[in-house]
This record gives C-alpha cells, structure tokens and sequence, in this order.
C-alpha cells in the first residue's frame, strides 16, 4: 500500500513568549513538527511493516520566515525519515506563507497528484499551533475521497478497504472505508516511535524533495478568497495568582478553604 | 439576501448557532435556514419556529449523531442554494464537515470560533491559536464555513414580532455515499459524569504516583461536589481512568466553576482545555510549574500530605 502522511512544521507552543495583549513572539519561536502528524507517520509506516507499500511524507511550510524555516524544515524531515518513511516532499514557497487552509489543501492535492499515486492519506486530526483540523476534510474533497477522521485505529484488511475505529459524540464506531481516501489520526492511535542513532545517521541519505509553488503548476493564493489572519493577540487571562503558604499542610487547607468561600465558589 | 445554513446535533445548541448566525448575515434572522436531522414534529419546531428563522429544514431520514449523515444532508442543501455562511458547533461532527464543505464552496473556513463581528460587510471572527496564547482575528470570505463553540453565543429568543411560524421544508435523501459504511455502533464508556457539564471538576495529573492514589481525588471531589477529570497521560497512556476523556485542546474543553488541578504541571496542550474555567486552583509541589502561574490560587505542597487535609477541612467545615 502507497501511503502519503501529511507532516506540518507548527509553532513549537511551548517555546512561545506572549505577553498580555499583546502579538505572541511568533517570528522568535521554532517549529517541530506537529505532534499528532508524528501519530499519522508512525501509523504508516506501520502499515507498510505490515502489508508492504511505501512511505511518502509531504509539509507545506506555512511559516515564515523562510530561510530560517527551511532549516527547521529538514529537521524536521530527517526525523520523519529516520521513523521510517521513504521519502520526503516539501513544499516550500514565498507565496504559501501564511496561505489559508484551503490554499495549503490545494498545493497538497497538487504534490500528491504529482507524486503519487496514493492509496491511503494520513494526517494528524489537528496541529498545535492552529488546531483547525481542516486541511484533511478539504484535501479529500479536492482529491474526490472519502474522509475519515478522527481514528483510533486502522485496521487494513483485503479488497481495498480499510477499517478504522473512532470515537464521535456519545459513540464508538467502526468505519470501513474504501480506497483511496483520507484519513486522519488521534494521538490514541499509536506511541511514535523513537528513531535509532542508526536509523538518524541513515535518514540523511533518503530522499528530501522540495518544490515550489510553480513546480506544481499552481497560481500563489489569490486575493479575495479564504481567510486571512489580521492580528493574534494573547489573551488577557486574569488569574489572581495568589500563592498560599504555609506551615502545616492543615493550616494551607484551611487558608485555601476560606479564600474560595470569600470567593464564593464553595 | 446573505443567507446563512446552521446545522447543530444537539437542538439547544442550535439556537446559539441561530445569534451566531444573525450577527454573520448583519441583523436579520429571516435569512437563516435551519437544518434539523430526524423525525421533526410539532414539538421539535416549536422552539425554533419561534424565533424567526427564515426557514427550517427537515431531513427526517438523517441521524444528528452520524456524522456521515449530517454531511450528506448539509451538502443536499448547500448544493441547493448555495448558502454564504454555514455556521456549525465546534464538536467532533462540525470538524469532520467543515473542511469539506468549505472546499465545496470555494471558501474561507474557522473552527474552534469564540466570536464573530460584523461591520462593513466584511466578517471577523475570533479564535484561539497557539494552544491558548493568542486569539487569533481572521477575516473570512463568503462563501464561509464556521465552527462555533459552544457556549459562546446567548440562544436566539422567541421573537414576539415574528409571529408567525417559519416556513418548514423537507429535504429528499440524495443517497449515501456507499465508499463509507458504518459497520459497528455503540455508545461510549464514561467514567461518570460529562466533564463538560460539571461545575466543579478535579483534575488529577502526573503528581499521582500510583493509581489507587487517585482515590484522593475522587475524595476532593466528593467533598466540593464535583467530577474527577485528567490530564492526557493518566487515560491515554497509562490507562488509569476508564474512557478515553482527558482534558486538553484535543480532548475534552471544560468550563467549570472551579477547577481543582492537582499534581498537573501546566503544559499548554491541557491549560487550552481549562481556560474558561472560572476558578483554577493548583496544587503542586514544584513552584515553577506553569499551572502555578496561571491559576487563582496556588498551594505549593505535595499532594499527599494536602489532599487529606483539604478533604478533613471541606468535611468538617460542612
């Protein structure tokens, strides 16, 4: 089975400064890759462990700035590589900076079509950075799949179907769904493996392609269509911070206690 | 006209989307179609009829909690008319729709929506980035498709100009999409109460050492009258809660009353789930933990020498 996974370079969360009111630092901030994508890696290469195939990771870097991200970039590929995949496809292009979802969907359909085919797509059911979880659902509607998100588990069976296992609202359920199509992954689904020294030191030697915009044929994404992201601002969240201390465990009880009734939340 | 289609799987959550959808549209309510799934009678539309809805589309076969179906209906209607916006609740089901949708009509999407303005025809919508440290403000083209959480908008009204009732359309079953098949359905396991609904919620984190110690947080709980949540490792990894609810921006968002986090050091993938909290309280041993930071009152000591003394305090201070 031919597997693509879709891989984003998100904004590592953690390593972020914001201030009150102010923009988060994002220009300062690295990117990794998105957690839940390393899931969707790890769950296709396990896939062709077990039915044979091949591993294609393709990324769309959405953030800028590029040279300083094109470093991140093979980073990030290498550790992909050295999970397991076969080759690495990385969009990389001035004019996808900060392009939208749809946009991002576009180019992907457009470098999937261009290497593929594929059977099987996989993805990550949300990034850390965004968490719009969107890019799947519209590359299935670009690609004319069927879309199946949120698996626990793939289950790959014969006839060109497979089936997976998730969870949605107040049901558990079994979905089979026939090839090719896009599915995306919760972080239930598997424990990414850690590569070996070995495994990195090889990684080196795969495949990392990288293709522009025009390589694919495409137009930059038009003005007048999509989203377009104006300010991000942090939130003012007002906590009190009132730390309690005291001598005896007993003594904090009952100073937190009589703090939440004044409070009057108990 | 700008027309707007809202589509919820729970019917109170639908009138939320109905405010959401009349601030979108720039006012009027007579522009907003309102889809519901299953059998609709008398009692169903009553509500919703009341409110000034322009239309209310019944597609009696569809099942509110397949999210197959809904998509099946919601696309009947949109290749249809063509609506500028489709306003959806930020939940499982709106998420797997709304991508699609929005590549079906050429258009701008957001999920994970807290607030929408509208001021010269052009629509802001607020949403949170970056694991909860920034709001994000976009600016969405029509055709767009939205993703509204809950919570955030006051359910629509009855509206005593209205007066009479909206008009009320069936929608014809186009037919499945057979390279989908449902093949096993039941309902998931919980460990007790929805932690969405809960008041007061107790979230146990990594601090436990072991899982019969958890017993103190089930205590705590029972003392202040609320749930027992936890951070994603406790259920996902080490499988010491039943069910597959944790906290976190991929899992369950709660907005309790208060928060109780205990032996939880903070990481932003869990605080993104616990910001509408009213009240955080923390107990930790390390200082330094992020959830010290960001939450109302911090109690810098090891669990298990607090925990039993908060449950003596709550219990004999009642």
């Amino acid at each position: 089975m031919d597997v693509a996974a879709l891989v984003k370079l998100a904004l590592d969360v953690e390593g972020l400064r914001a201030e009150p009111g102010e923009a988060p630092r994002v220009d300062q901030a690295p990117t990794k890759v998105s957690e839940i994508d390393l899931n969707a890696v790890e769950e296709a290469v396990s896939i062709r462990e077990r039915v044979g195939g091949s591993v294609t990771a393709f990324s769309v870097l959405n953030w800028g700035p590029l040279s300083r991200r094109m470093r991140e970039a093979r980073e990030a590929a290498k550790r992909v590589l050295a999970m397991g995949a076969d080759r690495f496809v990385l969009v990389a292009d001035e004019a996808a900076v900060g392009a939208d979802t749809g946009f991002t969907a576009a180019a992907l359909a457009a470098a999937l079509r261009a290497r593929g085919p594929f059977d099987l797509v996989l993805a990550g059911e949300g990034t850390e950075d965004s968490f719009g979880g969107l890019v799947p659902g519209r590359l299935a509607q670009e690609l004319g799949w069927p879309y199946v998100p949120y698996a626990d588990g793939v289950e790959v069976g014969g006839g060109g179907s497979v089936r997976v296992r998730r969870a949605v609202g107040d049901f558990e359920e079994v979905v089979e769904v026939d090839l090719p199509a896009v599915i995306s992954v919760t972080q239930e689904i598997n424990k990414p493996r850690i590569p070996t020294l070995m495994q990195i030191l090889q990684a080196g030697k795969k495949p990392l392609e990288v293709l522009s915009l025009s390589d694919l044929g495409l137009p930059g994404p038009g003005a007048g269509r999509g989203v377009r992201v104006s300010s991000v601002v942090s939130p003012r969240v007002e906590r009190r911070g009132v730390v309690i201390e005291a001598e005896s465990p007993r003594e904090a009880a009952e100073r937190l206690v009589e703090e939440l009734r004044r409070a009057g939340v108990i | 006209m700008t027309r707007a289609l809202v589509f919820s799987p729970d019917d109170d959550r639908c009138l939320e989307l109905i405010s959401a959808a009349s601030v979108a549209t720039g006012g009027g309510l007579d522009g907003v179609d309102l889809l519901l799934a299953g059998p609709a009678g008398e009692e169903r539309l009553r509500t919703p009829s009341s409110t000034g809805v322009g239309r209310i589309v019944v597609a009696e076969w569809s099942d509110p909690t397949d999210a197959f179906s809904v998509d099946r209906a919601l696309r009947a209607w949109i290749g249809r008319e063509r609506p500028d916006y489709v306003l959806l609740t930020s939940d499982r089901i709106g998420r797997q729709v709304a991508g699609g949708l929005a590549q079906l009509l050429g258009g701008g999407a957001s999920t994970e929506v807290v607030g929408l303005e509208s001021a010269g025809g052009s629509l802001t919508v607020k949403r949170m980035v970056l694991g909860g440290k920034g709001i994000a403000s976009e600016e969405v083209d029509t055709p767009a498709v939205l993703a509204i959480q809950p919570g955030r908008f006051p359910p629509a009204e009855a509206s005593g100009t209205a007066g009479g009732a909206a008009e009320v359309v069936r929608l014809e079953d186009p037919g499945a999409d057979h390279r989908v098949r449902i093949v096993e359905r039941r309902p998931r396991e919980r460990s007790g109460v929805r932690l969405e609904d809960a008041e007061v919620v107790v979230v146990a984190g990594r601090g436990f050492e072991r899982r019969e110690d958890l017993r103190l947080a089930f205590e705590l709980a029972e003392a202040l009258g609320g749930a027992v949540g936890a951070t994603r490792p406790l259920v996902a990894d080490l499988g010491w809660l039943p069910g597959s609810d944790w906290i976190g921006i991929s899992g369950v968002r709660i907005s309790p009353r208060l928060m109780v986090a205990v032996g939880v050091s903070g990481q932003m993938q869990f605080l993104a789930g616990a910001l509408d909290s009213k009240v955080i309280v923390a107990v930790n041993k390390d200082p330094n933990a992020p959830i010290v930071g960001a939450s109302d009152y911090a109690v810098v000591a090891d669990l298990y020498e607090f925990l039993p003394a908060l449950i003596e305090v709550l219990r004999g201070g009642r």
